[in-house]
């Protein structure tokens, strides 16, 4: 067995622990407690998970709150890249949009999602409001990327001739890659939070969000522990999906090296 | 045209790195620069490269591009060794692995950067600036940090594959001046 292998399995089975020992401690709480309506037992959550999955209605309400979170993410992802960009090259934007950047981070998504409850329908409020959470992370990261740039390599460059799209393709982008990577995943996890809490608020239709608000309504503890699961099962995978899909377009365009990818991206 | 430096000034801060400086080196010869480390020969070469501009004095450069062999590599870490050459000399692989080739470093063409030692970075970097089918080449500290049965090889095929171009080699080594063939000696 290869010492990399055996380095694997030594991993796993740290992590499968460590996933033990939570467990083991969540049951525990759950017995001193000895009140569903407050704690459930993750016996129980896994019932109703299973009960749950079975019906249309739960990957109605899953797969539609996936697709509004992505849509928001990739939105503010996008957008947030292009702004950065913007902002390096032109100065005025900087200055214009940078007011707007602070006021969106410094206000209470709660602030946000009731303006939008006003503004838009009821399905797009999760989409704007996971917009919004992710364009400051990935607009602060990007423009960080892009001024950390080595200005050796822009040297190099310019003696060399490289025109603008070959700097952009092979230095500014592998360069900056890294750092939308970092950014994507911290505004995933938020982009999920924050639309969720925009379902529940809004009481968006066929969502997770609806499902939460509901459970609260009725006291259905196991419900929402169930749903939370989803959350963040969804929000993992939608992670790991989205780390691998950047990893593998930059390898196919040159951007991250073929091999030892980790080693390239932070 | 030849290569024509008139009366160059340069100051970083309060420090005069460059006073009064002027050289001439006719199309196709070569110079060599000598003298101690913080005398102003990488600023000699950044100015001529155009990455700097003089405070003061005139450049005149003949026709045709520029290319330089940085003392640090400047190599591109998320390219291999030939993308590197591709990249900034604009040619295609196969081309690429006859420069490799040229450094000995034909069988790292899959490489990367990082994987190479200081020597085998610097012979890449020598292979990207000949590749670069420029007029002029800027060389500073080209042959450093090589082993000194490789670096007389080297030296020899860099001499051999900058016939008809006009080279200014910065060094602290008065041999490489001679094996490089430089007609024109500045000391600093």
């Amino acid at each position: 067995m290869s010492a990399d292998r055996r380095g694997k399995i030594k991993q796993f089975t740290i992590k499968a622990a460590v996933a033990a020992l939570w467990l083991v401690l969540w049951q525990l709480v759950c017995i001193i407690v000895n009140m569903e309506l407050l704690v459930v037992s993750p016996l129980t959550m896994l019932r109703r998970l299973t009960e749950l999955a079975a019906t249309g209605e739960f990957w109605l309400c899953s797969l539609g709150s996936l697709g509004r979170i992505t849509e928001g993410f990739l939105l503010g992802s996008v957008t947030g890249a292009v702004l950065a960009m913007l902002c390096h090259q032109f100065s005025f934007a900087r200055e214009f949009f940078s007011p707007a950047i602070v006021l969106i981070k410094s206000t209470p998504v709660a602030s946000f999602i009731i303006l939008a409850l006003v503004w838009l329908t009821g399905q797009r409020v999760p989409v704007f409001i996971s917009f919004l959470m992710v364009l400051p992370v990935v607009y602060g990261n990007v423009s960080q990327g892009i001024s950390e740039v080595d200005p050796k390599l822009l040297e190099m460059a310019r003696v060399y001739g490289m025109n603008r799209k070959k700097r952009v393709t092979k230095i500014y982008i592998p360069s900056v890659l890294p750092y939308m990577m970092a950014a994507c995943r911290t505004a995933l996890g938020l982009s999920w939070k924050a639309g969720v809490a925009a379902e529940v608020i809004g009481v968006t239709k066929d969502s997770i969000g609806r499902k939460l608000y509901y459970s609260k309504i009725y006291l259905e503890t196991a419900d929402l522990f169930a749903w939370t699961a989803v959350v963040i099962i969804m929000s993992i995978a939608l992670e790991k999906t989205f780390i691998w899909a950047m990893g593998a377009i930059g390898k196919k365009f040159h951007l991250v090296r073929r091999e030892n990818n980790a080693a390239s991206v932070k | 045209m030849p290569l024509r430096l008139s009366n160059i000034c340069r100051s970083f801060g309060d420090k005069q790195v460059l006073c009064d400086f002027s050289m001439e080196v006719p199309e196709g010869e070569r110079a060599c620069i000598l003298g101690p480390s913080g005398g102003g020969k990488t600023t000699l070469l950044n100015i001529i490269a155009g990455l700097i501009l003089p405070d003061s004095g005139e450049v005149e450069l003949p026709e045709g591009k520029i290319s330089y062999i940085f003392q640090e590599n400047r190599l591109l870490p998320w390219l291999t060794a030939e993308e590197n050459i591709v990249a900034a000399a604009g040619c295609d692989k196969q081309a690429a692995r006859r420069w490799l080739e040229a450094v000995e470093l034909g069988n790292e063409a899959k490489s990367y950067p990082d994987e190479f030692s200081g020597g085998m970075k610097q012979r890449l970097n020598i292979a990207r600036a000949l590749a670069f089918d420029s007029a002029v080449i800027l060389m500073d500290e080209p042959f450093k940090g090589l082993d000194p049965e490789l670096r007389e090889r080297i030296i020899m095929r860099t001499d051999e594959y900058c016939r008809n171009r006009t080279v200014i080699l910065v060094t602290h080594d008065r041999s490489e001046c001679e094996m490089m063939k430089c007609i024109r000696i500045y000391e600093m």
